[in-house]
């Protein structure tokens, strides 16, 4: 059974609505990426599971189990058991997250507290040992620093040490890295696998970086206007991305390995912007798609199955494709 | 004659009671139509390097030609033919939009400040660019809000190019945008090059990017350049221990081509001063004489230059 089930998750703001039918689920231990651009919806996928969304949004539709628990039928007191000790949140920017005027230690006992009887001494003692855990030095000196004497990788480090303080099944890291520098990312990546393995954690990874997605998660979901257009294991998808959006996402990537050079090479570019599709009906993608046909304009294209763990919601590629795998998948 | 050339030059910001070399004694050389990527990890003076180029910044030492002639001291009626010469694109191109003028101000002020042409001739031109840069006709009597990102990028560019530049320093000017608008945005500035015979001061913080579009590639760290090398060069043969290991972090978009443990810890720090190698306590090869003696920028052949000793 999956740690967490989403299940055609719709979520609404007043004149728009942000997710539309999301479905996913993520097994324990495995790091699921979740990947689109700005505005796609995957930042609020991730606030439903946390149930944190603004209060202008409303879910409209669906489902969220996380390990066996209905998780929008608790109520508020409920949910908050929940946070931190079930599934916990990490954020871009650290030093917006973190409090500015307290401690980081206060602020790790904090939520040790919250969840554990602990009396002051042996939370402060478990801070220690939890900053020890992502890897700071001198944890005895720093937890008595406040967030503005950190950098900005010691302070996504403190953040990852408050989320898995009290165990979590599922840490949530929407864009952990995008603030930092690239040999800093790949520290906090590196330090983010290191515990879902030590801890038994599975991560939902929220990113817009493929390259992140390529050398540290195990699956991804592409997200493109509030939909999930496909859904692949890592190396079938980079190996051959299916959906037309997901091709135009690798293909507009300025490769790391390819010897490419302006002089040389034009990059690809997917036409418009995602704001092209306002208001028509169908496939949202349809107006920047280079192989869309009348019939992607006039019904939005399910996700269905292509092959075993490989999904995609566009009907031209699984008619090239010789048509789904068995019957529809959701 | 290089159309820019940048000589020990320095930018110093106060800090309190200390002082921030947040340029420590930067030379380089821009060529007509050539494009010099300028690399390096937030905080290491890459963008204060570029305002100072443009005299945005005051700089402390050294000297800055355009053209060959010495713009560092220049008063601002001395300044502003120059400055028509170079012009800037910037990384947030709705932060640097008034919010309340339309495109049809932004783009004529540029215009009328220079006292370029009358009111038929600054329209047609307005047009023109406008049409040049990718942006619908309808553009001009439209606010900076009523536009996406990549779209306001293109008014960046626009207002830029509006003064027909020879230089255009490009201070990350895709970092803010997703990756399928980067790539429209590249190929425009890439196209702009070719028919204006433009020169690129292009800062970047990402690599890839830079590799990809610059002709000769600066990598900065705390305020200096560490290597200089064509782009191919750079790639084929990285010399100083930071180079590589930016390269070594670089997420490859292959999951069969694992990447290694980053070669580095720790991150720049750039409140206190160091002896020595600024590198050295982040550098896997370092000895005590990178803890005792800093290295200088020395020739390595084929215009590949490394600051370190055993580059």
């Amino acid at each position: 059974m999956s740690l967490l089930t989403v299940d055609r998750l719709s979520v609404a703001f007043p004149g728009h609505t942000a997710v539309r039918e999301a479905s996913f689920s993520i097994a324990a231990g495995e790091t699921l990426a979740l990947v689109g651009e700005s505005g796609c919806g995957k930042s609020i996928t991730a606030f439903s599971v946390m149930r944190l969304l603004p209060s202008n949004a409303r879910i409209a539709s669906g489902r969220i189990l996380l390990d066996g628990i209905d998780l929008l039928s608790l109520s508020e007191p409920e949910m908050r058991e929940v946070r931190g000790a079930k599934v916990s949140l990490i954020q871009q920017e650290p030093m917006t997250s973190l409090n500015p005027v307290l401690s980081i230690g206060l602020q790790i006992t904090e939520v040790i507290r919250r969840h554990e009887r602990l009396s002051r001494k042996a939370a402060r003692a478990r801070a220690i040992e939890l900053l020890d855990l992502v890897r700071i030095p001198d944890a005895h000196r720093r937890i008595d620093d406040h967030p503005h004497n950190l950098s900005g990788g010691m302070r996504q480090r403190v953040m990852i040490a408050m989320a898995v303080a009290c165990r979590p099944k599922l840490l949530i890291a929407d864009e952990p890295t995008t603030a930092l520098d690239v040999t800093t990312q790949a520290q906090v990546l590196d330090l983010l696998d290191d515990l879902r393995r030590r801890l038994g954690m599975a991560v939902l990874l929220i990113t817009h970086d493929l390259g992140v997605v390529a050398q540290w998660a195990d699956r991804i979901a592409v997200m493109y206007a509030g939909r999930i257009v496909e859904e692949a294991g890592i190396e079938p998808f980079f190996a051959q991305p299916m959906h037309p959006y997901s091709r135009g996402l690798l293909g507009a990537r300025v490769d790391v390995d390819a010897d490419e050079h302006y002089s040389t090479n034009r990059l690809s570019e997917i036409p418009g912007s995602v704001g092209s599709a306002a208001g028509e009906a169908g496939c949202s993608f349809a107006p920047r798609c280079p192989v869309a046909e009348s019939a992607c304009r006039q019904a939005v294209p399910s996700l269905l199955a292509l092959q075993d763990d490989r999904a995609v919601a566009c009907p031209v590629t699984i008619a090239h494709e010789g048509g789904p795998h068995g019957a529809a998948r959701r | 004659m290089a159309l820019l050339a940048v000589r020990d030059l320095h930018t110093r910001y106060a800090a309190g009671k200390q002082v921030l070399r947040a340029v420590d004694g930067v030379s380089f050389e821009v060529g007509q139509g050539e494009t010099v990527g300028l690399v390096g990890e937030s905080g290491c003076g890459k963008s204060t390097l570029g305002k100072t180029i443009l005299r945005l910044v005051p700089s402390a030492e050294g000297s800055i030609e355009l053209d060959g002639a010495n713009i560092t001291h220049l008063g601002e009626g001395a300044m502003a033919p120059h400055r028509r010469r170079m012009q800037m694109i910037f990384q947030d191109p709705f932060g640097s939009l008034n919010p309340r003028q339309t495109i049809r101000t932004v783009l004529d002020t540029a215009l009328k400040v220079h006292r370029l042409g009358n009111a038929t001739e600054r329209e047609r031109q307005l047009q023109e660019i406008i049409a040049r840069v990718g942006l619908p006709s309808d553009s001009l009597d439209r606010y900076p809000h009523e536009f996406s990102g990549g779209q306001r990028q293109r008014i960046g560019i626009a207002r830029a190019l509006i003064l027909h530049p020879a230089l255009i320093v490009c201070d990350e000017p895709v970092s803010a945008l997703d990756v399928s608008i980067q790539a429209q945005i590249l190929n425009l500035l890439v196209d702009l090059k070719r028919e204006f015979g433009l020169a690129y001061l292009f800062i970047s913080h990402d690599l890839s990017v830079v590799r990809y579009f610059a002709d000769r590639v600066l990598v900065m760290y705390f305020g200096r350049i560490v290597e200089s090398a064509s782009h191919a060069t750079l790639w084929r043969d990285p010399r100083h221990p930071y180079t590589k290991a930016l390269f070594a972090a670089l997420p490859s978009a292959d999951p069969t081509h694992k990447r290694a443990a980053p070669p580095i810890k720790g991150e720049l720090v750039t409140t206190q001063q160091v002896r020595g190698c600024r590198f050295h306590s982040r550098c896997p090869a370092a000895t005590d004489r990178c803890r005792a003696e800093e290295p200088q920028l020395r020739p390595l052949g084929e215009g590949h230059h490394a600051a370190c000793h055993y580059a």
